[in-house]
């Protein structure tokens, strides 16, 4: 077990959509600075548990802690204050607000000025497509550009830990590397990055340490390097076997 | 036709263009507010009429009850009616959030009727006016006299206090961080709860906002006619949705102008054609709109990529 405070633990979480139970006891500790990727096929609760962070599902059970401090009671604009953001699934970027508006929306919560300018240039640095777009509105944007502004816009809250998403979502090759690329860097800068990937040949290779979820529990759980190498895996996501 | 004749038709053609601006400009300030609402709960609040008899009413009881002058008094009604608003929305609007929306619908038209019902109980059912001292006397007087065509001041009042009011909810629309978050949450509000936006005090916001301006119609309608009612939001409340309609309901500037189109066809149906026409007007409007262009004048299709 690595040491310290994990940056983001989840204990026994339970989360329900109506009737069904979409995660049956949910455990895993991400650490800082760590890049941790959620992989498993459609449905097996990915993108609950990553909402269930964001506070927009709330969970029945368990405990969700952040830092040491649990917020599974916590309204979901104040768990982004406290420095957690997501990059939904299909990018939920706003089409008829402008690539500008969009990202300046992205830092909503903060009111350091000078803070935001820089962030937004280090956001265009990361992108410079978006830079070229600024004034265009999003929705006119293709989708890897898109999905590059969903990124963009939540860098720019200055997140202590990012929530992505299946970002390559309907991607072309070539744009999937440029955006795994680009989250390979954001990770360097301190930011914590938990991934939840259906690409899961990719994303494993770039990230730290992986958990296999099936149907609403966590089957598997390993550095990322083993459960590439891992058999089951290999045949279960990697399409091999 | 002689040359009399025709400066006659000239002046009545403008001073009906002068009452159908300041009519349009009334049923604008109503509409934005169906329109915004619309905009991030999609509901159609029907109790919008209700607030801007409220805003009247208030009024009208502070200055002959408490004799507070006109514009104080004013003032006081509209921030109240931003609170009615606000509760509005908690009490009866935010329990449906996710109800399904024929609820949300029904509990708008259940809360038109009683605040109608609490203002005929509190004021009765009969027709009140302002009491003429208690309105700045500058009001009744002319500001511009070409031939025929007169425009009062208080015209003038009202079309400068409309075109005041809706540069200003432009601004805070566009130019506010507000104003941001708001057209955020009518896009996607799951999306603009995860940059960290409070969604139901933005939409507290948008509520107080809505109420303000048709708070300010209301007081405007009730001096410019002289007489308030408790039903009186009815009527001004189904015209200035066809009017939101008319724009496309959703967009501000739609709104803004299917008021403005709305007041000066129904002044000029009424003058050309009959005064017994001037309700059915906004109908007629409103179902052409419907069978013609749904989306309204204004109202933008959806871009959505995959």
């Amino acid at each position: 077990m690595p040491d310290g405070q994990p940056m983001l633990k989840l204990e026994n979480v339970h989360t329900y959509y109506g009737n069904i139970h979409a995660l049956k006891g949910v455990s895993f500790e991400l650490q800082e600075g760590q890049i941790g990727c959620l992989i498993g096929a459609n449905g097996a609760g990915k993108s609950t548990t990553l909402m269930t962070i964001s506070g927009l599902e709330r969970c029945k059970e368990g405990t969700i802690e952040f830092l040491g401090k649990p917020i599974q009671r916590i309204a979901p604009d104040e768990i982004v204050r406290m420095g957690i953001c997501q990059v939904p699934e299909g990018r939920r970027i706003f089409p008829r607000l402008t690539v500008r508006e969009n990202l300046m929306l992205g830092a909503y919560i903060r009111k350091d000025k000078d803070g935001v300018q820089q962030d937004l240039d280090r956001v265009l640095g990361y992108f410079p497509r978006l830079a070229e777009r600024l004034s265009q509105d999003g929705g006119t944007l293709s989708g890897g550009e898109q999905q590059m502004l969903a990124i963009g816009r939540a860098l720019m809250s200055r997140p202590k830990l990012l929530l992505l998403d299946e970002p390559s979502l309907g991607l072309a090759p070539l744009v999937v590397e440029t955006i795994f690329e680009i989250i390979a860097e954001i990770a360097k800068e301190k930011i914590t990055v938990l991934l939840v990937e259906q690409n899961a040949n990719a994303a494993l290779q770039l990230a730290h340490y992986g958990w296999v979820l099936e149907t609403g529990r966590i089957v598997l759980q390993d550095k990322a390097r083993a459960l590439l190498e891992n058999p089951k895996v290999r045949e279960a996501y990697l399409g091999e076997g | 036709m002689d040359l009399q004749n025709l400066f006659d038709m000239s002046s009545l053609f403008l001073q009906q263009l002068v009452n159908g601006l300041t009519v349009g400009g009334v049923y604008a300030l109503i509409a934005v507010g169906y329109t915004m609402v619309y905009g991030v709960i999609e509901l159609i609040n029907f109790a919008h009429g209700e607030i801007y008899m409220f805003g009247a009413f208030i009024t009208f009881h502070l200055i002959t009850v408490y004799k507070v002058p006109f514009f104080v008094a004013a003032l006081v009604a509209v921030a109240a009616c931003a609170v009615i608003g606000i509760l509005l929305d908690i009490v009866a609007y935010r329990p449906l959030r996710n109800a399904p929306r024929l609820a949300a619908l029904i509990t708008a038209i259940g809360m038109s009727i009683f605040f109608q019902n609490l203002a005929l109980i509190k004021w009765g059912a009969q027709i009140k006016s302002y009491p003429l001292e208690a309105l700045p006397p500058f009001f009744s007087d002319v500001a511009v006299r070409i031939g025929d065509v007169q425009v009062t001041w208080l015209q003038v009042f009202i079309l400068a206090t409309t075109l005041l009011l809706m540069f200003a909810l432009h601004t805070i629309i566009h130019r506010t961080k507000v104003g941001a978050a708001m057209r955020a949450i009518a896009q996607d509000k799951r999306a603009a709860a995860l940059m960290g936006i409070n969604v139901n005090r933005v939409i507290s916001f948008t509520f107080a906002l809505g109420s303000s301006l048709g708070a300010v119609a209301g007081i405007l309608v009730g001096v410019f006619y002289n007489a308030i009612w408790p039903t009186m939001g009815y009527i001004a409340g189904i015209k200035a949705f066809a009017a939101a309609v008319l724009g496309g309901i959703g967009s501000v500037p739609g709104a803004m102008l299917g008021g403005v189109v709305l007041g000066v066809a129904e002044v000029f149906g009424a003058g050309y054609l009959s005064s017994q026409y001037r309700d059915g007007i906004a109908y007629a409007v409103m179902i052409l709109v419907i069978v013609f262009k749904p989306s309204g004048l204004l109202g933008k299709a959806m871009i959505q990529k995959v």
